[in-house]
């Protein structure tokens, strides 16, 4: 049986009681409080046994003091002299355990208790998620400020969602940590008021532990979104991350340990935290681009052909539609390519098919290049097509806009299909096709299309 | 705990004033309270630690020695007429009392 056992944390600073109960109860099951160490809360195996734990809170006190402060060795030789044992400290928060069940509470007046919460809390969880706030609001903002540049891709771009997710998962974490100690200490406030106790936190603990299960969700998910190789690379990515957290929290304990000063591990351990961190990234982003790694698959060219005498790729991918499809053909050469992504909102393809025809090719017979956006989750429909719009006269002023128009030339249950119009004269080559769950814009380089033609595009596209 | 909460102050704010009319250790005073209440008030030690050094900073009480870790402290004028004062007002109230229970 193991000697020791680990856990993650999932209690607030102001959370004394749930802290003392929750020591109380790992006693009665044989499990001793510690230590809190670089991985969690620390029991050791013990007998079972009916210990009392008991907190208190000294806003003076900090993780980073290389022994603690006189003020805390005196209450501590307080807590001694009734009976209080210290076992630990967790930032503030000093925590004692007394095996004799009538020992007196360490805190007996509630007003000074809550005053040394409140200090305490405004070092703590008011500075880290205030900064971890404004640092994850950034973030959100350029992608934010990005995906509104072409919504289409955003929303299509599975990597770019589940990333979203984890970030903004991230400020509801934040923002519900925050609203649960504002709620907390307003209602405490109320309470001692009227002359009460403090009252337990309620639901923060299934709060807590639901917000990290959330966060292991995205986080997979995001990882699920990568190619196979690449979750690999994404993994050591994780721990490597992990690893800097670990190792700059020994090192922290380590210089405590070797009673360097409060404001000489700060230093050295946020700059070693900020450097690693750079540093890490640094590597990531050079091994990325050095070897040419893609995040999302790459894909290798069919061939080439020499056109004018100029080398070109050409790939055979497979296409939503042909021009086969609808057009007699007959050349002999062709070049067929997609490149596709897709999310559970939205999917985009970009398709591009050219023609040719003999071994020395002079020039390109026939090309149509596409664009579809498939609608997955059906209210994006109109979001979608607008973003469409916008994004396909993002380079005309107000007056070209007035200018163009969408006709419809052919209408069926399928779907619908548009020609482009300029101030009233059929624009040769961009058609649009509307079905119940695509948009598609087409760059057809043929002459015009037939009613036939145009009824096999829609029926191909609403397949 | 603000200043202005010794405009009045709690059992255990009083206990701990009362019992250092004479000289006392601070340790001590938690058994003191004990014995000089039949253990109705109790005083825990982070509570007592804390308000006998809100009490120094106030004046109330001042630090006669330090052994170690063990601070003694004695009751100060102003601390005896913060409790004097307590005690006046604690006395109206048995008055009001038994004027509306007792005519």
């Amino acid at each position: 049986m193991a000697k020791y056992k680990y856990q993650i944390g999932t209690f607030n600073l102001f959370d004394y009681a749930g802290v003392e109960r929750h020591l109380e109860k790992m006693a009665a099951k044989g499990w001793q409080f510690d230590s809190i160490g670089s991985f969690g809360w620390k029991y050791k195996k013990a007998e079972p046994a009916q210990v009392k734990y008991s907190v208190t809170y000294i806003p003076e006190a900090s993780d980073f003091d290389p022994e603690p402060l006189e003020k805390q060795k005196e209450i501590e030789a307080y807590c001694e002299e009734a009976g209080w044992k210290k076992v630990g400290s967790w930032m503030q928060m000093q925590i004692f355990c007394s095996d004799n069940p009538e020992a007196v509470p360490i805190e007996t007046d509630e007003e000074l208790r809550l005053g040394f919460i409140e200090k305490s809390m405004k070092k703590n969880l008011l500075v880290s998620h205030g900064l971890l706030l404004l640092v994850f609001v950034l973030n959100m903002f350029t992608t934010f400020s990005t995906a509104k540049r072409n919504w289409v891709e955003f929303l299509s771009d599975s990597h770019r969602l589940w990333n979203t997710g984890v970030w903004m998962w991230g400020i509801l974490i934040l923002l519900i940590d925050l609203a649960f100690y504002f709620g907390w200490m307003h209602k405490a406030k109320k309470a001692v008021k009227e002359g009460l106790g403090c009252p337990a936190p309620k639901g923060y603990r299934y709060w807590n532990r639901m917000a990290w299960c959330g966060l292991a969700v995205l986080v997979v998910g995001m990882f699920a979104s990568y190619t196979s190789g690449m979750i690999w690379f994404m993994l050591l990515y994780l721990a490597g991350i992990i690893l800097i957290i670990f190792g700059v929290r020994k090192l922290q304990l380590h210089l405590k340990k070797e009673g360097v000063s409060k404001g000489g591990n700060m230093a050295v351990t946020m700059f070693l935290c900020m450097f690693l961190t750079i540093l890490f990234l640094g590597v990531f982003v050079a091994v990325i681009i050095g070897f040419d790694i893609s995040l999302t698959g790459k894909k290798e060219p069919a061939g080439t052909i020499l056109l004018n005498g100029k080398e070109w790729k050409i790939y055979q991918d497979t296409l939503p539609l042909y021009v086969e499809d609808f057009a007699e053909t007959g050349f002999n050469g062709s070049s067929r390519e997609a490149r596709e992504q897709s999310s559970f909102l939205a999917g985009y393809g970009d398709y591009e098919e050219y023609l040719f025809e003999g071994e020395e090719v002079t020039s390109v017979k026939v090309a149509n290049t596409y664009e579809v956006i498939t609608v997955k989750a059906k209210f994006l429909y109109d979001f979608l097509l607008e973003a469409f719009y916008e994004r396909e006269f993002r380079h005309s002023d107000e007056a070209e806009k007035q200018k163009t128009e969408y006709r419809a030339v052919y209408e069926s249950k399928s779907g619908t299909m548009y020609r482009q119009y300029y101030e009233g004269l059929p624009v040769v080559h961009d058609w649009l096709v509307l079905t119940e769950d695509k948009i598609v814009s087409m760059h057809l380089y043929l002459d015009d299309l037939t009613e036939e033609q145009m009824k096999k595009i829609v029926d191909k596209f609403a397949e | 705990m603000p200043r202005e909460k010794f405009q009045t102050l709690t059992e255990q704010m009083f206990y701990i004033l009362l019992c250092l009319k004479e000289e006392c250790c601070g340790m001590d005073i938690m058994g003191k309270v004990e014995d000089l209440t039949n253990g109705r008030v109790r005083v825990g030690p982070g509570t007592l630690y804390n308000l006998l050094e809100q009490f120094q900073s106030a004046g109330f009480i001042k630090e006669t020695k330090v052994v170690g870790r063990k601070r003694s402290y004695i009751l100060q004028e102003k601390g005896e007429a913060m409790l004097r004062e307590e005690y006046q007002r604690l006395k109206k109230l048995t008055v009001d009392f038994e004027n509306m229970f007792n005519q």
